[in-house]
């Protein structure tokens, strides 16, 4: 039966060998193209996705001509579950495999989550600088704020997925409806015409009669992208304009009847029920070199809602645990008066743990069980 | 008589090795306690011997300068045909330059470099004083090609020549400048002009400086040298004077001279390093030594640890452990090899003894340098590369106790040979011991992640060269019996299992360290996934064999490609340039790696695919020519352990 | 039967994985959907922020210490690296691209100090120098930002520029909280003529901020680990020599040294250096720059009724001011010095040279003793 062909093709040990055979080349192209298109380009297009796609020169046709990580390893974990059950038989003989392959599937189950669950940012602060935020340096967000009110403000966020699809936005909570003329992924502004610079056609606001230019997408990682858009801020009864929102302008106000907004285009936020104030960065360097011997910053922690309030020294190889999230020391400023802390959310940071105990014991298990097996051999002879 | 041998050669050995710790006598300047002193560089306290011997390394890919021709001026200097000892060159530097300027120490090896300085092409080393002419146009180019930031990897041979060459002049004279002010003749005496002119223009009441004095003159003469000195100095030589509150601020000599101007105070170590130039450009060693003497006494009193670990440092250079143990390999592998031709026992037992001496040597090589670094044993290339060839002499050792076919032998001495070659080249870019970077400074993950990872690197290459083994012995030679075969089978299946296992562990454990420092448990960094190549590879191994996909000869040649991705990923990725683990790149490793060692691997799976008929052992059934020994045979051949 | 087994086993297991992607989809598409929040209050507004071309890294986004300003370029103007004592810089560029340089500098201290500055610019432009009173007098109202602050003008008639232009200066100065603002257009007079109306649209729109980080974070270059070694041994104090005070390079045993030109031969030296401690007492260091002066010596009565004192972030700083025959040269020569304590040194200021030139210096000498700040505190 057809049913029992593909049970024999996803239970057969010849995928695996396939599947593995698949997944090293597929590491080995990956990690060669790192050099050209940078690593995160790279990790997008090879290993986060199903298909590695190829476009004949001079057309938008995208050919698939290679799995992608997700497909192999998708594909690899059917494969081991799917023997697994199917094979499914208790021994002690074979309880190291299991615990390794339990292991195994842990970790890729894991890893899938990661890369769906977690996000990534920084916090990027000045010695005695406070922040409640951290922001995200490779998404951006137009951000409408409404400032009216004198003890809070209210954040509407379009993430930049949404600008740069160029369709008309509108939502309850956003006083106008944001068309999107223009939306640069990385650019660079100027105040006076340049090479290949557009007058941007921004009628309001600081953008107007700047110039504008869309730059190529950066691939390094010591950089990176600068978007700016050109917006129209539409109410029922009129058009309010329309803007250039850029990272380098700071915000800008728009009123709409009685209340004011600041509209400005920002790496994406996420706000946090508590501040973290740099108290001292410290860049220790081995007398006479510049190889860095201790990168360490003093955070003071406090937490309005609950009183909470200590001082929490972070360093290499030390982060903070807070909250679901980890602070770790990430980088610095050049003048030394600055410390960037990653902050990353990851749900499932336990897998590779558990995995890597049990994945080492099964396999530890079974070795043992072989050498031992072979050595009463060898002295039976 | 024959069953001595292994005993006599081991005994022969270990005498030699004792014999160089001897102790040596003095004669003329105390060179061997002047290279046991303690100085600052690349931020650890070191000998001066490792200073000059990793300074001759990079300046001529050697450790000592075999004086094949020289102007030898009278002075004391050595005549021609001598060999100096690294420290004995660089006294020659710092306190006597212009004798060292004509020694040929530069080498250049690039012909278009030796045209672009007009050197004659026959020759090798150069002395400073014949590249000076070209030093202009040598640290033009030099310029040009770090402005357009040309990464070594890219580099062309003449540009990796001109690079290598800029950087040994300016490191040369750094040297220069490091003990003593350019063109002062007789240091003790100005020093103690400079005292004068110092009291004379502060005055009596010590506070705001005369300017108008006519010793300011003098004084600024002086001044421009310590200048130089501090700017330019290569390793700091000036203890701080406090020996209580940080003991890591050292200075160069420049900045301590420089600083006594204010504070009318001389550092006695300057002092006494004053003395010794003096009396060596002056030829009195005795006055040399007892300066020399004096200030180790002084060093004893307030810095003890740093001249302990000057001390022990230089016995560790001097005493060489792993070349020693470079060569006793060599001679295993040769005795192992002719046991396959000749079957005594006593070869193959001088094989295995000898492969224990050298890999005791190795091992105290190894413990050592932890000891000298506080950490654990691999914490760069090189230390990997020592470590590698350790724990394949151990896997070598442990084969050739179970199989007695002495196999194992040649696993763990060509392992250990050629690991240690590969480390002695990883050594020429400086010093090895170099301080850590803050996200290595670990011990905990250095101890298990680094160890594990680089012992999943060894074992897949003992698994590689067990392979080959099969392959060469089956091709070439008839002695590749159906035991033998069976017994390297095994071996090669044993070994993989071992591989997969610390080599996924060991990735894992890089990651997790990863989670620690960066909050990302995976980042597809060309290291990781070279580690993770090998895991894939090794599973591939294990399983295509559970399934019955490959037999024997199809094992051995996936364990060779396993040769291939290892040293891909142990050398390959470093080489790309690219993400996190980009520390610690070799030159000309990248030629080695691609053009000879990977086709070489891939020349042998090609032989290991041809057909049964075309292998000298299976084309006739072997002769049963079993090497006398247990395991084979019935009882009475174990009554022979 | 086997068949059988086999589907039971699997449809759970199929079921389960097609559940398992569909919450990896959910997951990922989470982040992609507009989202609303209330945030306390942020203290200050963000107004807009100065230009720069092509995200160069502006360097303003590292100046935590320097006073915040904002301000809103007008149109062809462009920003410059700001230097040394300046907090920004900037060309005013005319249509046909001719040049004048603006700049803002902040000075603490300056009060009743107008005239002095003055006559240093109509130096400056080649003019000869007024009288300090009736120069601070005249001035004209003008905005900067939302306050008030005073507009001179001094417009040479020599061709100072390449020769041909004279040279004209505006600045527009406001005093707040004891520091002084001046923002400052130089050039040749006709182009600073011409982008008069523009430099007053710029002062208009420019804005004090209170505390914390109001630029745009810093665009172009993230942080990178690369880290420069700091090269200086000793570090300077915090000091603002005057324009025309030349560097020389610092002799032995000195801080620092500078060399004020003044008309035909004559001119002035400044000598820097500093003890720890008291460096010997202020009246051995007296007596031995007498004797440079070929003077008599004086007692410590004497002393006190020759100095007088002045205020410093330190202390009180001891000034001396003498004339006489300078030993070396023969010449007539006048010294004034200063002696300051700075926390655990004591620094020593010489002015000394032709009559002329110190009388000249005096008041910038005793500004920039007065003005400068050391390291260590004090």
């Amino acid at each position: 039966m057809v049913l029992d062909r593909i049970l024999d093709f996803f239970t057969s040990l010849r995928l695996t060998v396939v599947c593995l055979g698949l997944a090293l080349i597929l590491v080995f192209i990956g990690t060669l193209a790192q050099v050209d298109l940078g690593l995160y380009k790279a990790q997008n297009e090879f290993f986060r996705a199903f298909f590695i796609y190829w476009s004949p020169p001079g057309s938008a046709l995208k050919i698939p001509v290679f799995p992608g990580g997700y497909l192999v390893g998708s594909v690899l974990l059917i494969n081991l579950i799917a023997a697994h059950i199917q094979r499914f038989t208790f021994s002690w003989k074979k309880s190291g495999i299991l615990m390794a392959h339990a292991g195994l599937i842990l970790l890729l189950l894991g890893q899938l989550l990661t890369d769906s669950f977690s996000s990534e940012s920084a916090m990027h602060l000045r010695v005695g600088e406070t922040l409640n935020y951290s922001e995200e340096d490779r998404h951006a967000e137009l951000a409408v704020v409404d400032v009216t009110d004198s003890d809070a403000d209210k954040v509407v966020a379009v993430p930049d997925s949404l600008l740069s699809r160029g369709r008309m936005i509108s939502h309850a909570e956003l006083p106008f409806s944001i068309g999107v003329e223009r939306y640069y992924a990385n650019s660079s502004l100027t105040n006076a015409s340049g090479e290949s610079f557009q007058q941007s056609p921004a009628t309001q606001g600081g953008g107007a009669g700047l110039w504008m230019r869309e730059d190529p997408r950066v691939t390094s990682t010591d950089y990176r992208d600068l978007p700016s858009a050109v917006v129209e801020l539409v109410t029922p009864q009129a058009s309010l304009g329309k803007w250039l929102v850029s990272e380098y302008l700071g915000a800008q106000t728009v009123t709409v009847g009685n209340r004011t907004y600041q509209i400005s285009l920002r790496p994406r936020r996420h706000y946090k029920p508590f501040r973290l104030q740099l108290l001292k960065f410290n860049h220790a360097i081995y007398k006479g070199t510049d190889i860095p011997k201790d990168f360490s910053s003093v955070v003071r922690l406090e937490r309005p809602d609950t009183g909470e309030a200590r001082e929490v020294r972070i360093f290499m190889n030390n982060p903070l645990r807070y909250d679901g999230e980890t602070f770790y020391q990430q980088s610095f400023d050049k003048d030394d008066g600055g410390s960037v802390l990653e902050v990353v959310h990851n749900p499932s940071w336990l897998t590779p743990y558990i995995s890597c105990a049990l994945v080492g014991a099964g396999l530890a298990v079974q070795f043992l069980m072989h050498l031992v097996s072979f050595a009463k051999r060898r002295v039976a002879t | 008589m024959k069953k001595w041998i292994p005993w006599i050669l081991v005994v022969a050995f270990a005498g030699w090795i004792a014999s160089t710790l001897l102790p040596v006598p003095v004669k003329d300047f105390d060179t061997r306690n002047f290279a046991k002193l303690p100085v600052l560089l690349n931020g650890r306290i070191q000998p001066m011997d490792s200073v000059a011997r990793n300074s001759l390394l990079q300046i001529r890919n050697k450790q000592a300068v075999y004086l094949e021709e020289t102007n030898a001026a009278a002075g004391g200097m050595a005549p021609k045909g001598t060999e100096l000892t690294a420290t004995e060159w660089l006294m020659g530097v710092l306190m006597k330059p212009e004798i060292a300027d004509d020694q040929r120490v530069f080498r250049i090896d690039n012909p278009e470099v030796l045209g672009l300085l007009k050197l004659p092409d026959k020759e090798k080393y150069f002395s400073f004083n014949q590249l000076m002419p070209g030093y202009d146009e040598i640290g033009r180019q030099a310029a040009r090609i770090d402005d357009e930031k040309i990464e070594a990897a890219k580099q062309t041979p003449f540009e990796k020549q001109v690079m290598k060459l800029a950087n040994a002049m300016w490191l040369y004279q750094r040297l220069k400048v490091s003990l003593r002010p350019p063109d002062s003749d007789n240091f003790s005496h100005e020093l103690e002009r400079c005292r004068k002119d110092v009291a004379a223009v502060r005055g009596a009441a010590g506070a705001e400086p005369d300017m108008n004095r006519p010793e300011v003159a003098e004084l600024a003469q002086f001044l421009s040298g310590y200048e130089a000195m501090a700017r330019y100095a290569y390793p700091l030589v000036v203890p701080p004077a406090d020996s209580v509150g940080s003991r890591d601020s050292w200075e160069s000599m420049g900045a301590s001279l420089t600083n006594s101007l204010r504070s009318d105070r001389i550092d006695p170590a300057v002092e006494h390093y004053a003395t010794m130039v003096t009396a060596y450009r002056q030829g009195k060693p005795a006055e040399f030594n007892a300066a020399l003497a004096d200030y180790q006494k002084l060093l004893d009193q307030k810095y003890a640890s740093e001249a302990r670990k000057g001390r022990s440092e230089f016995f560790f250079n001097d005493f060489q452990a792993f070349y020693k143990a470079m060569i006793i390999y060599v001679l295993a592998f040769l005795l192992a090899c002719s046991f396959w031709f000749n079957w005594s026992d006593w070869l193959r037992r001088s094989a295995i003894y000898l492969v224990m001496l050298a890999w005791s040597i190795h091992t105290f090589g190894l413990i050592f340098r932890m000891v000298l670094e506080g950490r654990p044993p691999v914490t760069n290339l090189y230390s990997s590369a020592i470590f590698i060839g350790w724990g394949a002499g151990v896997l070598g050792m442990i084969l050739e106790k179970i199989y007695r076919d002495g196999i194992g032998s040649v696993i763990a001495s060509v392992a250990g040979f050629t690991t240690l070659v590969i480390a002695h080249n990883l050594a020429l870019g400086g010093d090895t011991m170099e301080m850590l970077r803050a996200v290595l400074d670990t011990n905990f993950w250095l101890a298990t992640h680094v160890t594990v990872v680089t012992l999943g690197y060894a074992s897949t290459f003992v698994a590689g060269f067990l392979a080959i083994i099969y392959v060469m012995r089956g091709m070439f030679t008839r002695t590749l019996d159906e035991t033998t075969a069976r017994s390297l089978g095994r071996m090669v299946y044993g070994i993989v299992c071992f591989a997969t296992l610390f080599s996924f562990v060991g990735t894992v454990l890089g990651g997790i360290w990863a989670d620690q420092s960066w909050g990302r448990f995976w980042g597809w960094d060309p290291k990781e996934n070279g580690a993770l190549l090998i895991v894939i590879w090794n599973a591939m191994i294990l399983h295509a064999r559970w399934g019955g996909m490959v037999r024997e000869r199809g094992i051995m040649n996936m364990a060779i490609f396993g040769n291939i991705i290892t040293s891909f990923s142990w050398f390959g990725v470093n080489m790309l340039g690219i993400g996190l683990h980009s520390y610690g790149f070799m030159d000309s490793g990248f030629r080695w790696l691609y053009y000879v060692f990977m086709p070489s691997q891939v020349l042998l799976i090609a032989l290991g695919l041809l057909p049964k008929k075309y292998w000298l052992s299976f084309r006739q059934p072997a002769e049963k020519r079993t090497p006398v020994g247990p395991g084979k045979g019935g009882k009475p051949a174990a009554a022979l352990t | 039967m086997n068949s059988f087994r086999r589907s039971q086993r699997q449809s759970p297991c199929k079921g389960l994985l097609i559940a398992f992607a569909l919450a990896l989809a959910a997951g990922g598409c989470r982040r992609e959907e507009i989202q609303v929040y209330r945030i306390p209050k942020e203290t200050a507004a963000t107004p807009a922020a100065p230009m720069t071309a092509s995200g160069a890294d502006m360097g303003m986004g590292m100046g935590a210490e320097k006073p915040s300003l904002t301000w809103t370029l007008p149109s062809g103007w462009q920003q410059r690296p700001a230097e040394q004592m300046r907090l920004a810089s900037f060309s005013a560029v005319t249509k046909d691209g001719r040049e004048a340089d603006v700049a803002v500098i902040a000075l603490p201290g300056m009060e009743g100090k107008d005239g002095q500055i003055i006559n240093m610019w109509r130096e400056q432009v080649k003019l000869p120098p007024g009288d300090d009173a009736a120069l601070a007098a005249k001035w004209e109202k003008v905005s900067i930002g939302s306050k008030e602050g005073k507009l001179f003008e001094v417009i040479g008639t020599e061709p100072v520029i390449d020769n041909k232009f004279p040279e004209h200066i505006l600045v527009a100065v406001l005093s707040e909280g004891g520091v002084n603002w001046y923002f400052k257009m130089a050039g040749p007079d006709q182009t600073v003529r011409d982008e008069r109306p523009a430099f007053l649209e710029f002062l208009k729109s420019v804005a004090f901020v209170n505390g914390g980080m109001t630029m745009a974070a810093n665009p172009g270059r993230m942080s990178t680990n690369a880290k420069e070694t700091p090269t200086q041994d000793e570090p300077l104090p915090d000091w603002q020599p005057p324009a025309d005070w030349q560097p020389l390079a610092t002799p032995p045993m000195l801080r620092a040294k500078f060399l004020v030109p003044g008309a035909g031969d004559t001119r002035a030296e400044i000598n820097i250096s500093a003890s720890s401690g008291m460096g010997g007492g202020a009246l051995a260091n007296v007596v031995r720059w007498r004797g440079q002066l070929g003077l008599e010596p004086v007692d410590q009565a004497g002393l006190d009724q020759l100095a007088t004192t002045v205020d410093t972030p330190g202390g009180k700083a001891l000034i001396v001011d003498m004339s006489g025959t300078d030993k070396r040269t023969g010449q007539p020569a006048r010294l004034v010095a200063a002696i300051v304590p700075a926390g655990s040194e004591t620094w020593f200021y010489k002015l000394m040279g032709t009559g002329s030139v110190v009388e000249k210096e005096k008041a910038a000498f005793l500004q920039f003793v007065q003005t400068a700040r050391y390291p260590h505190g004090s």
